[in-house]
């Protein structure tokens, strides 16, 4: 079979044109694809740095709050129940009504911590209430998403 | 009146004009979609700069605070929009300050260094004291501030560091 090529029309015809317009258009979906995944993974990383910023400042805050008086902040606590972390002006504190001023809020929760006649960390050990083990969780105000946890045991080292 | 011959290649005048209108049409939506998306992915790229500057100034910061000796009040302007702090170490003293926007270290007297980017400016560093009976702690507030699409954003990173040579 031959093709006679003298009989074909030159330039685009709308079969091609649409065909290109396709890839065109499926190529741009593709780049702003991979971008607007750019930006989400952008956007979830600066939650974590801040999230994680925020754990290692209520590490610290917790032990500022038991240097200045276990039986008045850690000690008052009810095991169990979940307190935000409070920067006041010169200290900080636990609150049990959850802040929406800031982008970022921190959830405390305390549970009792058992050890044996050692000392040592033990699940069926005896309580030991000069102990308390803290769960420390970082959300986003905005939509209160979960973003990281640590946890902390902290002691009352000054028997205050 | 035109007639199309037999033969004849390529648009003629009208086919022309429409197909230009689509491509202009199709192009200008593909164009504003791209632009869009690349000043949405600016924005992201300047914000993860900012992330990154605040993320490592605050933990430069929190780590110098907490193994320094001791706060020279003196030497330090505490509870001010643009604060600054020496931190007395067992060398000598380290100082943490904003010039020009800039957060600056200086270590031991030497050459000053330069800690966050010129792109960047940092709007704020408010330190604050926290005294209990036994320890002392320092509270560090760092606001970068930055340019983007639609004029500019500030992104606050705090740190708080308990100095460990303050406990008995």
């Amino acid at each position: 079979m031959f093709y006679d090529k003298s009989n074909q029309q030159g330039g685009f015809g709308t079969v091609e044109i649409i065909i290109v317009s396709a890839l065109v258009i499926t190529m741009t979906l593709a780049v702003s694809a991979a971008l607007v995944s750019v930006i989400r993974l952008g956007t979830s990383s600066s939650n974590q740095m801040q999230a994680f910023l925020r754990i290692d400042e209520s590490a610290e805050a917790l032990q500022i709050m038991r240097d200045t008086s276990w039986s008045s902040s850690i000690g008052a606590a009810t095991i169990g129940t979940t307190y935000y972390l409070e920067r006041l002006s010169n200290s900080y504190a636990l609150s049990s009504t959850q802040p929406t001023s800031e982008d970022y809020y921190t959830e405390v929760v305390f549970d009792e911590v058992r050890r044996d006649m050692d000392g040592v960390l033990d699940d069926n050990g005896d309580v030991d209430s000069d102990s308390l083990q803290a769960v420390v969780s970082v959300y986003r105000t905005a939509d209160a998403k979960f973003l990281t946890d640590g946890e902390f045991l902290i002691h009352n080292v000054y028997e205050n | 009146m035109y007639m199309k011959t037999k033969g004849s290649t390529g648009f003629v005048l009208v086919e022309l004009l429409v197909y230009l209108v689509v491509a202009v049409l199709l192009l200008s939506v593909i164009a504003y979609f791209i632009l869009s998306t690349y000043f949405l992915y600016s924005d992201t790229v300047a914000r993860s700069q900012a992330d990154r500057a605040g993320g490592a100034i605050i933990g430069q910061i929190v780590r110098e605070t907490r193994s320094g000796t001791g706060i020279d009040i003196n030497n330090s302007s505490l509870e001010s929009n643009i604060g600054y702090v020496t931190i007395e170490t067992t060398s000598g003293s380290t100082v943490f300050s904003v010039v020009d926007d800039i957060m600056q270290v200086q270590i031991d007297d030497g050459t000053a260094l330069s800690l966050s980017p010129d792109t960047q400016s940092v709007s704020r560093f408010y330190i604050t004291q926290i005294t209990t009976p036994v320890s002392q702690a320092i509270r560090y507030e760092l606001a970068i501030t930055y340019d983007i699409r639609d004029g500019q954003e500030t992104r606050t990173y705090t740190g708080l560091a308990i100095l460990r040579e303050s406990y008995d």
